[in-house]
């Protein structure tokens, strides 16, 4: 047992970084960020706003850091508070969001690194100003594709039933070709879809943004990833963005199609990696 | 129409999340996060994450065939 004050009882603190706002952003209300010790605050800068909470660098400093991103529970907890700061916090007519685990020793070390870019940062809210990302992604379920096509496509049901009558070498080619000419059919089916959906939706959209199709570990069902967009939507023009998808699910439910719409997202996808350039 | 649609931001998977907040955004160096440059944090966390996702998906179904390997029918 120790006597005395304990020297680190008083933790450091640091800044960490939420994403850049216009002038003229307000907090709408206090919202705890990702060290729930303090709520998120915006911090002024030469042309725009920066959203910041201060951190304990206990816990965000880079040892910490290093620990901590490796333990998933942590690691959720501080993107679901980093993305409830960017959607609840500020009321902004664009925000550019930083990446996770963005911070920095105190307001004038932000300052430094970031007085330089903010002429940059204000073009791009610009760009962005009254836009928002919505992430659309269009599934396929195999089986009903399948029962679709052998219900409509006069090539696959004629292989379907090729063969039976011959002996078991027969039979067993038959069901090969029948596979190849199915799975053949079916990729150029999923391919139209994704080319038309993708079309359909860029028609309400300012700019768009094809993402990898996430397999194996990344995915998130059981059916197949046909198309992982991302769409900056100007609000006057979401409500025929949603239509549109809405409706293009429902033409195609019966052949196996499910679209998956998320947002309204910052516009994650849409912002140029400055901190890379220089 | 599925559910599917429009679900409420609680139900957005953790993955659809953080792939955005990792992966996506302004990457700015913070001088604290600098002090680290030798470690890419955000492929410390991308790990962090698929490693549980896969145990995840192994105890929830044990024995499944992965994906490309399943019979089209």
């Amino acid at each position: 047992v120790t006597a005395g004050p304990d020297p680190k009882s008083e933790p450091e603190r640091g800044l960490y970084l939420y994403g850049i706002a216009p002038k003229g952003a307000v907090l709408t209300r206090s919202v705890e960020g990702v060290d729930p010790t303090s709520s998120a605050s915006l911090l002024e800068l030469d042309r725009v706003d920066a959203i910041v909470s201060e951190v304990s660098l206990d816990e965000f400093g880079p040892e910490a850091l290093k620990t901590n991103l490796n333990e998933l529970g942590w690691l959720e907890a501080c993107a679901r508070a980093h993305e409830k700061v960017l959607e609840e916090a500020v009321d902004a007519r664009a925000i550019l969001p930083a990446r996770l685990a963005t911070v920095y020793s105190g307001a004038h070390e932000l300052r430094r690194l970031l007085e330089p870019q903010t002429e940059a940062f204000a073009t791009q809210l610009e760009e962005l100003d009254g836009k928002r990302e919505w992430g659309v992604k269009a599934f396929v379920a195999d089986a009903e594709l399948v029962g679709w096509l052998e219900a409509t496509d006069d090539d696959v049901r004629a292989l379907r039933t090729a063969g039976e009558p011959g002996g078991e070498g027969a039979a067993y080619l038959a069901r090969k070709k029948y596979e190849m000419h199915v799975r053949a059919r079916a990729a150029d089916v999923k391919a139209q879809y994704a080319e038309a959906t993708h079309a359909a939706l860029i028609r309400h959209a300012d700019r768009a943004q094809l993402n990898p199709l996430l397999r194996g570990t990344l995915a998130t069902s059981d059916d197949d990833l046909i198309l992982n967009g991302a769409y900056l939507v100007a609000r006057p023009r979401e409500e025929g963005f949603l239509a549109t998808a809405r409706e293009l699910e429902a033409g195609r439910q019966t052949l196996g199609m499910r679209l998956e719409v998320t947002g309204p997202w910052p516009p994650y996808n849409f912002v140029t990696p400055i901190g890379e350039v220089g | 129409m599925s559910n599917g649609l429009m679900r409420p931001q609680q139900q957005v998977t953790l993955v659809e999340l953080v792939d955005r907040i990792l992966d996506k955004g302004v990457v700015l160096s913070g001088d604290i996060t600098l002090a680290v440059a030798d470690v890419d944090l955000v492929q410390v966390g991308l790990r962090a994450l698929l490693s549980s996702v896969a145990a995840t998906e192994r105890e929830r179904a044990p024995g499944t065939q992965p994906r490309g390997n399943r019979p089209i029918s």
